[in-house]
């Protein structure tokens, strides 16, 4: 077998890396480091978009005076009335017969806040896309009050990512897979796909130029499971997560295709949504245990989700899809891709977290936050193939990737790393 | 007497009248008027000397607040239409030009109301004079009136106490009248009696007893004479003779009335915007129909105060100051409230959207908020608890600050508000202590009143009150939180009004939301009280006065019953023995409409139509021209003479047929809500008839209708059954022999022994109209519901499916089950309903049997949440003869801290832990955050046999028989406990902890103790590696879930969650959660950290 080509790698994913961790805190630290970091950043921007006349107030500053121009820089909170709600849901009515969560509960009446450090207001106003934001956006409002006690907004800006370190790739032509989804426990509707796969990685199927210039693969989550555990109904008991042998064992098939992946090329493994690995994000590595054969070989290797990494140049930043699956169910954007691309612009990987996604609450820092823009920037699990080249201001390039789950589509991501090309290969053993 | 006046807030005690509870089960008819009649008697005249001073002039200083300016009136050529809302009276000079007295002192009557265009009306009505009737004795004529007159005049003016008010005419006229006496029939012929007008109420009484105990006239003994309506309370009296009801239009026609103006005479007295003067006989009074059941644009203050209390003590206004009062102000008709403000104590941080004052001096924060009052000038005050809390509260402490001019909150100028208190004692309560203040012309409706009334609920918090009908919890900050929060800074202040404000906005979506507003006022018009006396006083004025208006207008008058506390006891309603057990096939249920007062119709039972014994001869009535009814009473037929009751009830039934009809028709929402309170007051009203003829120590109790009404019930369920059963037999070609299982005062329930929904309706319609059609009309028997399936546990317990349609059935129907009962812990409901559930929706027995097994077995297994064994009681008083768990444990808990300590008031919230054997309960209970914190073991077995096992072997017993108890509480499931060391007392000192393997729970041997598993299970590393992380998963996400909650809920994500709402079902889950997600993380790190 010709030899692969060998790209500089960096794992850039220790913030998400929990050392010690504190359940006695609340997530009100984490909105708060949130506002401030975001805050040092924006409010420069600001400044360089409106002019200094445009002052940057608080809140409370606005003491009863209407209508003065000022930009406020806030988290976004939405309320909205079928947010899941877990008093509704241990609710007399609601304990045994449970409704069916809404895939999307974004209406139009929702009500869009801004919340400073102290205060909140309503906002309104035309370019508001009130529908499109979410809780845990921080962004910079221009407008004023009125005397209804909203805060009509003229503009919105957003922090979108930091900087972008330039591209200059060392290897050319060397190529990423991302493959999300595995579903082991439903596998044996596709294990045909998945041998395809195998022999595509390795080149055996006539593709051995590709196969040599794909230097990684990145499993972004739900390689065990991609569904749900349906829960009995039961009567508020500290639910009792029976751990269900199926869940082993496919654990353990999984541990042999990853053996023999990580032969063909180097393999990192995200946890996903529903894997068994722990629920708030950041999620953690697997442990070693959980795959002994293929942890023993060094081409193979369980990170955290989200993900971060530097090939060569490439930053690549990817999550297994929570981010994007929860801004689509409490938001009217209709596309993973455009709810992807929604997370670049706003800065920040997750901003539904920990309103609506669980996550870890921290004290004083937020890894979320995009700091530097990355090259390729996906999320996993998501209904279909989507991607779009993303120009973001200064020229920022970013490949934005909606990688398919692998049990509802048996495709992958291919994404070269040196033109940020990506295409989607199906390895459908029906059609093939 | 004192005592008496005002409303014991005996609401659920009114069991008879079908009131709109919601999770009413139990439907006794009868009982509970004894104890609403303590509240019955008449409000005796404030003693107005007290209340009088010099009171400030009104204020404008907001247009926002203020009322729009009146338009310009000219008493000649324009009318003034109001709606009233308060009518009262007050002493006063007689006016000229206008009837009645004109010497000395004069009742006048003030009815306060809004125009449409939201301008406050006070208009005195004068001439209205205060009247009573005795029987004429024998030989009394016409030329003995004058005499009679001038006597009774010198006695009860000689009887007075001093004379302050220089009385100089007491008896204003005498009279010989001819009347009918309501009770008993004595023919049509009326009879001569003596109307005596005084000229102010109290004479009333005095002249009465005058007459019975003196002599007046030496030739004519009147002690014999019975006094007639000397009992009527003279703004009944008042609103009956001039046709006002409760909350009606008022049209005062062009030059028939006086404006008072800056320098009329008399000079003007009230705040509000228009003041007049009008003889009681020159205005016209609307009847609420069509136009005029509009309402007019009412102006609502709804408020909440903050005081700053001491560490764990209930604050007291001689003490602790009032730091904040929050206002919303909404107009009735509209949704959102266009006054929103908070009066602070130091500054506060601006809140968008609402109004903040902040003052630095109490008082100034005291006299601003009572001038705001003055100017924003409501007409109903509003809150929650704010006639036993906040009023009396700010009056004591602008008193104790000496706040000149505070207590001026009413709309008559020089009147004082007052803080009177009384005492009550009644069966269903205990003992209350309730205070009434007066405020002319503003009716306080306090919401927590008005819940107490009209709805059974576990808990009256205003948490768990907006939990139970808003789904919405509320945020709570313990008192000892509050003066933290006042002594920070401007933000921290910001904070507590941000709370202040929601308590009081809560009152008003509430009141919204139940439409408390205008149901009430509709009941105000159909039974034509004051709308204030709807919440002070019981049902039977209601009654009374629709009585007193009916028989005015035939003629009748009322004879005065003095209670004689008799015990005589009638038979109650009737029930047929219940055959228990579970049916799976479809019961259908037949009901009498408004059985009650359809008898009373049928037979034409009433006071007019009663023939007492012996009359009958007398009177030559024949057998047919009387009914004898079947508890041996005799009442003449409606051919000769119609009863009153039956002509009120019909007009009632009719009336709301009506209302009704035009609710089908009606689309804006807002009619739509007056109308529908309209058809449910009228439903309320003809149900309460029967209640008054039986109250004995009412008005006029008449245990010969009320016996009579249940006797006919009684007969006419059996009638049903035999009808039903003789008819739908097999022999008579239907599918089965129809049994009735079970039947109740006004409905039945019967098994045809048909398998379908459809056949069963069917039948259930056929029967109805069969049955229908042997009684008297309007007796009718409907066909309403098939309960399917249905599960019969003993008299009044029971619970089905509740079918209207055969395609989806409406509710979960359950009646006397322990689902709504304060002292239980919250498993016990929820445990009932999830296995009622299973029984009747998913149809599922065995289903229900194993889910209650579960339930057990995890209550043994310590699995369930603590928030589900919670029991709470009230800390009334702490001197209790018996000791109880909830006074033993406040004084625990005071011992530990003071500061957060229950207080005397407060609701403590404890669980029952185990003990040593015979430990008796009280001892054993145990503040549930203390349990959590320090693991203290539950006492399962108490939850088991003192609170599950009764309940859950009733609704069980039913299916499993007698094996129900060795089935649920005796099986296997039982078998596993789970015991939990606590980590204080007892042997907790002395344990040292080994670690064990995770794996098999052996201690583990040497060289392994830092491992997480021994050798025997390390191969199954990675399987007890997923087990506890699939634990730690599930913990992840409850604690992520409940702790964003709770953010949503303060309104904040910046801040610190600091609620203690101890009704928040998630307030024990979410430290639970803490400690147990901690424990478990260092479960999983056992097996180090997942390095790559």
């Amino acid at each position: 077998m010709p030899s692969r080509l060998n790209c500089h790698y960096e794992n850039l994913s220790s913030p998400y890396l929990l050392q010690t961790t504190d359940y006695q805190k609340q997530f009100c630290h984490l909105y708060a480091h949130r506002l401030a970091e975001m805050t040092r950043l924006l409010a420069p921007l600001g400044q360089t978009k409106w002019g200094k006349e445009v002052p940057i107030m608080k809140l409370c500053e606005l003491r009863g005076e209407q209508n003065v121009q000022c930009i406020i820089i806030g988290t976004v909170y939405k309320h909205q009335a079928h947010k899941p709600s877990i008093l509704r849901d241990i609710s007399e009515e609601n304990q045994l017969a449970p409704q069916p969560q809404r895939q999307n509960y974004s209406e139009p009446e929702d009500k869009v806040m801004l919340e400073d450090e102290l205060q909140r207001v309503r906002l309104q106003g035309e370019h508001l896309e009130a529908r499109n934001l979410a809780t845990g956006i921080v962004c910079a409002v221009k407008g004023g009050t009125d005397n209804d006690g909203y805060f009509n907004v003229e503009e919105v800006l957003f922090l979108e990512s930091g900087p972008q370190k330039p591209l200059s790739p060392r290897t050319p032509g060397s190529k990423l897979v991302i493959i999300s989804g595995l579903d082991q426990l439903q596998a044996h509707n596709y294990v045909d796909a998945l041998n395809i796969f195998q022999y595509w990685l390795s080149g055996c199927l006539g593709n051995s130029r590709e196969a040599q210039s794909t230097v990684r693969l990145i499993v972004a989550g739900n390689s065990v499971r991609s569904t749900a555990i349906a829960h009995a109904p039961t009567l508020q008991v500290a639910r009792n997560q029976a751990n269900a042998n199926d869940t082993v064992q496919a654990v353990g098939q999984l541990d042999s295709w990853f053996v023999s992946w990580a032969h063909a090329l180097t393999v990192d493994v995200m946890p996903g949504a529903y894997d068994p690995a722990n629920f708030m994000l950041p999620q953690q590595p697997f442990h070693k245990c959980m795959f002994p054969l293929a942890s023993q070989l060094s081409s193979f290797q369980s990170v955290s989700n989200p993900y971060a990494c530097r090939l060569d140049s490439a930053l690549v930043v990817g999550t297994a899809g929570q981010n994007v699956a929860d801004l689509l169910r409490s938001t009217s954007l209709d596309s993973s891709l455009q709810a992807l691309r929604c997370t670049l612009t706003w800065g920040h990987v997750a901003p539904t977290a920990p309103d609506t996604l669980a996550c870890y609450p921290y004290i004083s820092s937020d890894p979320f936050i995009m700091k530097e823009c990355p090259h390729v920037y996906f999320a996993g699990n998501c209904e279909s193939f989507e991607t779009e080249l993303h120009v973001g201001t200064g020229g920022k390039k970013t490949r934005l990737v909606c990688v398919p789950s692998f049990c509802k589509t048996q495709s992958v991501a291919l994404i070269d790393l040196e033109s940020l090309d990506c295409r989607q290969i199906k390895f459908s053993a029906v059609s093939e | 007497m004192d005592a008496k006046r005002k409303f014991n807030g005996n609401g659920p005690a009114n069991g008879h009248s079908k009131k709109p509870r919601k999770y009413d089960d139990d439907d006794d008819m009868g009982g509970g008027f004894e104890a609403e009649l303590a509240t019955f008697e008449a409000i005796d005249e404030l003693d107005q000397s007290q209340l009088l001073g010099e009171g400030p002039e009104n204020q404008q200083t907001s247009e926002r607040w203020s009322r729009a300016p009146p338009p310009k009136l000219d008493p000649a050529t324009d009318c003034l239409i109001f709606q009233q809302l308060d009518v009262e009276n007050y002493v006063g000079q007689a006016l000229p030009g206008m009837p009645g007295a004109q010497l000395g002192p004069v009742p006048v009557v003030r009815m306060f109301g809004v125009t449409m265009e939201g301008n406050s009306v006070c208009c005195h009505v004068h001439g209205y004079c205060p009247y009573f009737y005795i029987t004429a004795p024998r030989d009394f004529e016409q030329r003995h009136c004058s005499e009679l007159h001038e006597a009774l005049d010198k006695k009860v003016i000689a009887d007075m106490r001093g004379n302050k008010d220089n009385v100089q005419e007491a008896v204003l006229a005498v009279e010989l009248v001819q009347r009918l006496n309501i009770h008993g029939y004595q023919g049509d012929d009326k009879q001569t009696y003596i109307k005596i007008t005084v000229t102010m109420p109290r004479f009333v009484a005095a002249a009465s007893r005058l007459l019975k105990k003196e002599v007046i006239m030496s030739n004519f003994d009147f002690q014999d004479c019975r006094a007639f309506e000397n009992n009527i309370d003279f703004d009944i009296r008042f609103m009956v003779d001039t046709h006002v009801v409760g909350c009606n239009w008022i049209d005062l026609p062009p030059g028939v009335w006086r404006l008072r103006g800056h320098n009329s005479k008399p000079a003007t007295e009230s705040r509000c915007q228009i003041e007049v003067d009008v003889a009681y006989d020159q205005f016209i009074s609307h009847e609420p129909e069509g136009e005029w059941s509009k309402v007019a644009p009412l102006r609502i203050l709804s408020f909440d105060i903050e005081c700053a209390g001491r560490k764990g003590i209930f604050p007291e206004a001689k003490m602790d100051p009032v730091i904040q009062i929050a206002n919303m102000v909404i107009r009735q008709g509209e949704s959102e409230p266009f006054i929103r403000n908070v009066f602070t104590l130091k500054q506060c941080a601006p809140i968008i959207g609402s109004q903040v004052l902040s003052y630095d001096q109490e008082t100034q924060l005291l006299d601003k908020w009572s001038a705001f009052v003055r100017e924003v000038d409501p007409d109903i005050l509003t809150g929650y608890n704010i006639n036993n809390f906040d009023i009396p509260y700010l009056l004591n402490r602008a008193a104790h600050l000496k706040v000149k001019n505070f207590e001026y909150l009413g709309r008559i100028k020089n009147i004082r508000s007052v803080i009177k208190e009384q005492m009550l004692q009644s069966k269903q309560m205990g003992r209350r202590e309730n205070q009434y203040v007066n405020f002319e012309g503003r009716v306080p409706f306090d919401l927590f009143l008005v819940l107490l009334r009209d709805y059974k609920l576990r808990s009256y918090t205003l948490n768990a009150v907006s939990y139970h009908f808003l789904q919405e919890q509320k945020e709570d900050v313990h008192h000892s939180i509050i003066t933290d929060l006042q002594n920070g800074d401007e933000q921290t202040r910001r904070r507590l009004a941000m709370y202040c404000l929601k308590d009081a906005y809560l009152p008003l979506r509430l009141l919204g939301k139940l439409m408390a507003i205008v149901n009430y006022m509709e009941m105000a018009r159909v039974t034509g009280v004051p709308l204030e006396s709807l919440l002070t006083r019981g049902q039977q004025i209601k009654v009374l006065s629709q009585l007193l208006r009916k028989a005015k207008t035939k003629g009748f008058i009322m004879p005065s019953y003095t209670s004689s506390g008799s015990d005589e006891q009638y038979e109650g309603a009737t029930v047929i023995e219940p055959k228990r057990g579970y049916y799976a096939d479809p019961i259908s249920t037949l009901d009498f409409a408004s059985l009650y007062p359809s008898i009373m119709m049928a037979h034409n039972l009433c006071y007019t139509t009663l023939l007492l014994p012996g009359t009958k001869d007398k009177m030559g009535l024949t057998d047919d021209q009387v009914e004898r009814t079947p508890a041996n009473n005799v009442f003449v037929k409606a051919e000769l003479r119609r009863g009153l009751l039956p002509e009120i009830l019909e007009s009632l039934l009719a009336a709301r047929k009506r209302a009704k009809n035009d609710l089908k028709v009606e689309t804006d929402p807002f009619k739509r809500q007056v109308l529908d309170g309209r058809q449910l007051a009228l439903k309320i009203s003809a149900n309460s008839v029967y209640g008054f003829t039986g109250a004995q120590v009412g008005k006029l109790p008449c245990l010969e209708i009320s016996g009579s009404v249940t006797a006919y019930g009684r007969t006419m369920i059996e009638l049903t059954k035999n009808e039903v059963e003789s008819h739908y037999t097999r022999a008579n070609g239907y599918e089965n022999d129809a049994v009735v299982i079970y039947g109740d005062t006004d409905s039945v329930m019967v098994n045809f022994g048909v398998k379908t929904l459809e056949r069963s309706m069917e039948l259930g319609r056929e029967a109805a109209d069969l049955v229908s059609s042997k009684f008297v009309r309007p007796i009718k028997l409907e066909f309403e519901k098939v309960y399917y399936p249905y599960l019969l546990i003993n008299k009044k317990r029971y619970a089905g499916l509740y079918f209207t349609k055969p395609d989806k059935y409406d509710k979960m129907d359950c009646k006397g089950i322990e689902t709504v009962r304060r002292d239980n812990s919250p498993l016990v409901a929820n445990l009932m309903n999830a296995c009622l559930q299973k029984l009747l929706i998913e149809r599922d027995p065995d289903g229900a049997v194993d889910y209650a097994k579960q339930v057990i077995a995890d209550l043994l297994c310590n699995r369930i949440d603590i928030s589900q064994l919670v029991i709470t009681k009230e800390l009334a008083k702490t001197d209790y003869a018996a000791k109880q768990a909830h006074v033993e444990l406040a004084a625990k808990m005071k011992k530990r801290d003071a500061g957060t300590a229950p207080k005397l008031g407060d609701r403590v919230p404890y669980v029952i832990c185990a003990a040593a054997k015979n430990t008796p309960a009280y001892q054993k209970a145990e503040d549930p955050l203390y349990v959590l914190e320090n693991s203290v073991p539950i006492d399962a077995n108490y939850y088991l046999e003192q609170q599950l096992s009764k309940p859950l072997l009733r609704i069980f017993e039913p299916i499993l028989g007698d094996k129900a108890e060795s089935v649920l509480l005796k099986g296997e499931h039982t078998r596993t406990r789970t015991v939990v060391t606590s980590k204080v007392g007892g042997l907790a000192g002395f344990m040292t902890k080994k670690t064990s393997c995770l794996g098999c729970k052996s201690l583990m041997p040497k060289g392994y103790e830092q491992a997480s598993l021994c050798p025997h299970c390390e191969p199954k590393m990675s399987e007890l590696y997923q087990k506890e992380l699939a634990s730690k998963r599930g913990l992840e996400e409850t604690f992520a879930r409940l702790w964003t909650e709770c953010q949503r809920c303060q309104g904040s994500l910046h801040e610190e969650v600091i609620c203690c709402n101890r009704d928040c079902p998630i307030f024990y889950m979410r430290q639970k959660v803490r400690l147990e997600l901690d424990t478990q993380q260092k479960r999983v790190l056992r097996f180090g950290l997942p390095e790559w």
